[in-house]
């Protein structure tokens, strides 16, 4: 195993626990987000094993998006505070998931196809998402840093991170079709990952002192 | 797709990427801009009502003074008018007269005593912040019907809790205005004022069967002394509404919730 794979797992595996001890400390979005990562940490693990004994990883990758979406609609339902956006969200939850699984039956059969579609209709309304968040944080702001503010980090690495992905799936799928090495990309995208995890991980630090200020 | 093409790819990623991170350095920015402006406009509130309750401080003063010399003149310089005429024509009358007068002037001297102290006490706005806005209002109500000018009717509902000096002077001092109101213009015989102290809601109201009046529209410049109350109000959270028709009397009735935050 790569040494920025290790760095990854290990990231992930430090989220987790910290999330784990300081859980109830956290707001329920960031209790979500722990669950998610804590559950990205096993989709991993099991991506890896199902590689290795079954040689074909791809119907993990249908689930993994299929639940990931389910998770970050019910994150930002959590942190709107507009209904109309919170309406919207609702129904993306179910529309999203709905189409995902059409997709591994239809369109991007689960045993053959990466579902490429589900990842790029996801990110763009992660995308769309974290803009109306931007807004509705500056329509709320609040006298705290925004550096110092858990859902500023939230918000800031899921846009890179939705960003990124359009490009990375595209260059991916060239590199794969023309039968070209793409040790270069998966190596950025697992640092892109654990940049992305990174700064989930200081947003769930900053949120359990968020809440331990309004405690006190 | 060639190598240009893919050139090309990675040539935009890092575009949007930078893009993205300009996007997010304007938003830093403009997020900045915003609290700061949001500071701003909390130190101009703070301090337009510290400049309110001043000014709140200096009415009540001033009703107070009006009040203390009316009761000077009118009261206490003619019950000692009276004493000094009556010991005054005391040599020239017999001895059981002279009893009598002695006593009478006694009597009156007693009063006058009384008066002072009752006047001593309202001489400072600061009785409000000691006392509390219930006793004080009931002493004003007790004054008023000791001068015959109204009949007023004081009813205290709820268990009564403190709603803040500074909200309890301004609430006293819309009560001020509007008990002038009803005593310049109204010609009404009864006033009514209403104290309800439920936790999520205190109420004030002061009701007359006066002549009545067209109330002004919300927002309109007319009827300075009832825009008043309706600022003052507005100024520590609560909601004035004033209800009055031509031979029907006035109703003000000024809601707070006493437990919302406030600037100040």
């Amino acid at each position: 195993m790569s040494l920025e794979k290790i760095i990854y797992y290990f990231v992930l595996i430090i989220i987790t626990l910290f999330g784990a001890v300081n859980y109830k400390k956290l707001t329920v979005p960031f209790k979500l987000l722990t669950i998610l990562i804590g559950i990205t940490l096993i989709s991993e693990i099991t991506i890896r094993v199902c590689a290795k004994l079954f040689h074909n990883n791809l119907p993990m990758f249908h689930i993994v998006s299929f639940y990931e979406y389910i998770f970050y609609m019910l994150i930002f339902y959590r942190v709107f505070k507009n209904k109309t956006v919170k309406n919207i969200i609702f129904a993306t939850a179910i529309i999203v998931p709905m189409f995902t699984v059409v997709n591994a039956f239809i369109f991007q059969p689960y045993m053959t196809t990466f579902p490429s579609n589900v990842i790029f209709v996801s990110n763009i309304i992660y995308t769309i998402l974290t803009m109306l968040l931007y807004r509705e944080m500056l329509l709320n702001s609040s006298q705290i840093s925004l550096f110092k503010q858990s859902v500023f980090w939230f918000n800031t690495a899921l846009l890179f991170f939705s960003v990124t992905m359009f490009f990375h799936l595209g260059i991916l799928n060239y590199l794969i079709k023309h039968k070209q090495n793409s040790g270069i990309l998966t190596y950025l995208d697992m640092v892109a990952n654990i940049i992305f995890y990174g700064a989930f991980a200081y947003a769930i630090y900053l949120n359990t002192k968020e809440k331990r200020l309004v405690n006190e | 797709m060639n190598d240009a093409g893919i050139q090309s790819l990675i040539l935009a990623a890092s575009v949007l990427i930078t893009c993205i991170a300009g996007f997010v350095i304007y938003f830093v920015v403009l997020y900045k801009n915003k609290q700061v402006a949001n500071i701003r406009e909390k130190e101009q509130l703070k301090s337009a009502f510290r400049q309110e309750v001043l000014k709140t401080q200096i009415e009540v003063q001033e009703q107070t003074f009006i009040y203390v010399s009316r009761e000077i003149h009118d009261n206490i310089t003619q019950v000692l008018s009276f004493v000094k005429l009556n010991l005054g024509i005391i040599d020239k009358s017999g001895e059981e007269q002279k009893q009598a007068k002695i006593m009478e002037s006694r009597e009156l001297i007693a009063q006058v005593i009384n008066d002072l102290r009752d006047l001593s006490k309202s001489l400072s706005f600061e009785y409000i912040t000691t006392l509390g806005l219930v006793k004080t209002i009931t002493i004003e109500k007790e004054r008023i019907n000791k001068s015959g000018i109204l009949d007023v009717e004081l009813e205290i509902e709820g268990d009564v809790y403190s709603l803040g000096e500074q909200r309890e002077l301004v609430l006293f001092r819309i009560f001020q205005e509007a008990l002038n109101n009803t005593l310049k213009y109204s010609g009404a015989s009864h006033l009514k004022i209403a104290l309800t102290y439920n936790p999520e809601l205190f109420t004030l109201i002061v009701e007359d069967n006066g002549c009545g009046f067209v109330a002004p529209a919300p927002g309109s410049h007319t009827g300075s002394g009832l825009r008043n109350i309706e600022n003052r109000a507005a100024l520590i959270g609560a909601a004035a509404t004033i209800e009055s028709s031509p031979g029907n009397g006035c109703c003000i009735n000024v809601t707070l919730n006493p437990s919302e935050q406030h600037i100040y």
